[in-house]
């Protein structure tokens, strides 16, 4: 994906509101409860850094900035905790069930018998479909 | 009008293509313009450009289409990552964010980066192999046609076999990921210590200097051949299903060592491999080849896809495929996929022209081109000293240049589409000084001396120097060719691998190969006005029809696309001379502090 982020002030709402979200998490485990309900504080921040956004001023856009360099580590963090349990949760046991079936994919233990790795080619999608 | 953009992004060699009324107006790569070698992010310049050709905006265009299908794509991911788990974890954790930001919302993205596009644009996908085979297809010029097309991954596909015809373009067969003959070159590319996407051609240089001594290893132990040209690869010897490495500890252990750094010496070892892995892709195709001849009993082939880059197996193909014709996308990575993207949405609205028997790349020349008035201003702003010259003299006083044994700069009218420079954005050079190709490897290009070289040759004379038939086309440098007996010297049997670069081969040994071979490309006034009339000028003068024709650019960047770039280029390099347009540029007119006498090589780690 692009390396380089939009400056468009969608992009910028887009990235915002995850920062927002990811801070507004954090929170919620540091307090051990749910911010809004018993540590408004802790969700200050990333409600501000969420205003800030969706107002798009320029200088909202200059202490959002602070913010999200502030914010990025802690969401690239969580990001990459949710990851590995998404694979830990479901890839993984997804792949050993499909182990024990004895589903092969990627048709890596080829039969002994196959004489050719050549598959029909299904014909062509429309165009429109991303799929 | 109907105006079809293509874009390919996001994976490597973005591009973008403009195709209007079913004929190819203009395509280029994004990386000429952002300067970052197979620039992968999302290729505003190019479409910047090629719409500025047309001169269209964004809201003129009337269809975009992406060349993969993203769901499909990531579908595959999933279920690769799944069949593989526990041990992709890494691999899953890196990835998916890529993914989850917008690989899988592309008309959001194409949306963004365009914000001029009308709302009633479509937004469209070709499948990955799809395009790769309608930029061949619909490219070549056939009535009807064999399709081949070959290289990495797209959605699963790998390779693909279809039939072109009156109906349109019909999918046969295809082999499916991880069975890959693009991965499976670019994994022997990662272990020789070469960058994959670009050092696949390095290998295929180093081929000549070894011996196929790894080749029943590969083809008993790495992959398991069938008789059509299809194979499994053993799993057990790669690792990037699961890793960041491409290869596994037992294909280390097979072929004798760990992989090479880039930074490590070449050994003999290397060659040998590079050597060996060439003949078994070589195989492959050609059986893969026989194949799609077997299926659709067509007398004409036309390919893609990365492999197809491969010009020493498609001589083979030429050779010994049966196939009366072929043709080659020369923009066949994945840069031509924007091409054929759109040229696939043009054959399904029915706007395609009949096919005429020529092809329609117009001499690979597609991307943008500068004035005379242009060329002087961005001249002028860096500084340069030059001389204009008219047309009768630049072409006497460049061909006397050359013929005293010298290299140039050689900047003319469009850019080339495609990893190729053929002719427009080009270094050129004598061919006869023994020492030319030592000289142009590193002074010039900073790059490994062992490199080869490809000539370009008056299509009219060709085959006086190489063995082709009289009325041979190959103007995009795809196919390799040995030379005639007649200007080939006896190798010396004492001269073992890279020894062998210290004897001249033939009359014109900086184009000639240690195997006596050389990647051809032909030149025609029709495609090629000026660099013909250059040609024919240093025949005139030394009785030789052929030149040295290297890609603009120094080691790790893109080729050159704007004079102010060549002048750069020019500037860091040891080029004697340079010619844009007609501005005549002699480095010892320069003022030292802008272009120094002698350039020190580029601090660039990759290849």
């Amino acid at each position: 994906m692009s390396r380089r982020l939009m400056p468009g002030t969608r992009h910028w709402r887009l990235h915002a509101a995850a920062t927002a979200v990811s801070m507004t998490v954090v929170a919620w485990f540091l307090a051990g409860k749910p911010p809004l309900a018993e540590s408004p504080w802790f969700a200050l921040p990333g409600f501000l850094h969420l205003v800030a956004a969706l107002v798009s001023l320029p200088y909202a856009r200059s202490a959002g900035s602070l913010l999200d360099r502030i914010a990025r580590p802690l969401r690239q963090t969580i990001s990459t905790a949710m990851l590995v349990l998404l694979h830990l949760a479901i890839v993984t046991p997804t792949g050993i069930i499909l182990k024990l079936l004895r589903h092969d994919p990627l048709n890596r233990r080829p039969r002994s018998r196959q004489h050719s790795n050549w598959h029909p080619a299904a014909p062509f999608t429309d165009l429109r479909r991303m799929f | 009008m109907s105006v079809i953009l293509g874009i390919s992004a996001f994976y490597h060699d973005s591009a973008a293509a403009l195709v209007s009324d079913g004929v190819i107006i203009a395509a280029a790569q994004e990386e000429r313009f952002s300067r970052r070698k197979n620039d992968a992010d999302f290729p505003v310049q190019a479409i910047a450009a090629v719409l500025a050709q047309a001169e269209l905006g964004e809201a003129d265009v009337d269809a975009v289409v992406y060349h993969e299908k993203p769901v499909r794509k990531f579908a595959r991911v999933l279920e690769s990552f799944a069949a593989t788990a526990p041990a992709g974890l890494r691999s899953f954790v890196r990835g998916m964010p890529g993914w989850l930001r917008g690989k899988l919302d592309l008309p959001g993205a194409i949306r963004a980066h365009l914000p001029e596009l009308r709302r009633d644009c479509p937004i469209l996908f070709a499948s990955h192999h799809q395009s790769h085979a309608a930029s061949a297809w619909h490219a070549s010029g056939f009535p009807s046609a064999a399709v081949l097309t070959i290289d990495g991954v797209g959605e699963w596909a790998t390779a693909l076999v279809a039939h072109g015809n009156a109906d349109g373009l019909r999918p046969l067969l295809e082999m499916r990921f991880p069975h890959s003959p693009g991965l499976l070159y670019s994994a022997f590319t990662d272990y020789c210590g070469f960058r994959i996407n670009s050092g696949e051609y390095t290998l295929m240089g180093l081929a000549p200097y070894g011996t196929p001594a790894f080749r029943d290893v590969i083809l008993r132990e790495v992959i398991a051949l069938h008789p059509d040209g299809s194979f499994h690869l053993r799993p057990e010897c790669f690792a990037f299903l699961t890793g960041e490495r491409m290869t596994s500890g037992r294909f280390h252990r097979l072929l004798g060592g760990p992989p090479r750094r880039p930074s490590d010496p070449l050994e003999q070892r290397h060659a040998d491999i590079a050597r060996s892995i060439q003949d078994v892709i070589g195989e492959i195709v050609l059986r893969m080849a026989r194949t799609a001849r077997a299926q659709t009993g067509e007398s004409a082939l036309c390919m893609a896809g990365g492999v197809a880059l491969n010009c020493v197996a498609n001589a083979g193909i030429a050779r010994d495929s049966g196939f009366a014709r072929v043709w080659v996308q020369p923009a066949a990575g994945d840069a031509g996929a924007a091409l054929g993207a759109a040229l696939a949405v043009a054959s399904a609205r029915g706007e395609l022209p009949p096919a005429g028997g020529t092809d329609r790349m117009a001499g690979g020349f597609l991307g943008p081109e500068y004035s005379q008035h242009e060329i002087c201003g961005q001249l002028d702003a860096a500084g340069a000293c030059y001389e204009l010259l008219c047309d009768d003299e630049l072409i006497r006083r460049t061909a006397a240049w050359l013929a005293s044994g010298r290299a140039l700069g050689w900047f003319q009218g469009r850019m080339e589409f495609g990893p190729r420079a053929l002719g427009n954005r080009s270094i050129l050079a004598d061919p006869r000084p023994p020492d030319m190709q030592r000289s142009l490897n590193l002074q010039i290009k900073f790059r490994e001396s062992f490199r080869p070289f490809a000539p370009v040759v008056l299509a009219e004379k060709a085959h006086e120097w190489f063995e082709l038939p009289p009325a041979a086309d190959w103007p995009y440098m795809l196919f390799t060719a040995s030379l005639r007996s007649e200007h080939l010297r006896a190798p010396d049997p004492a001269l073992r691998g890279f020894d062998r670069l210290q004897q001249p081969r033939s009359a014109i040994p900086a184009v000639t190969h240690v195997d006596g071979s050389a990647r051809v490309q032909t030149v025609d006034p029709l495609r090629h006005g000026r660099l013909h009339a250059l040609l024919s000028e240093f025949d005139r003068l030394t009785g030789i029809p052929v030149l040295v024709n290297t890609s603009f650019n120094v080691r790790g960047e893109p080729i050159v696309a704007t004079p102010t770039d060549a002048w750069r280029c020019f500037c860091r390099t040891n080029l004697p001379l340079l010619v844009i347009g007609n501005c005549w540029i002699d480095r010892t007119s320069q003022l030292p502090d802008l272009c120094p006498v002698t350039a020190a090589p580029p601090a660039c780690p990759d290849d």
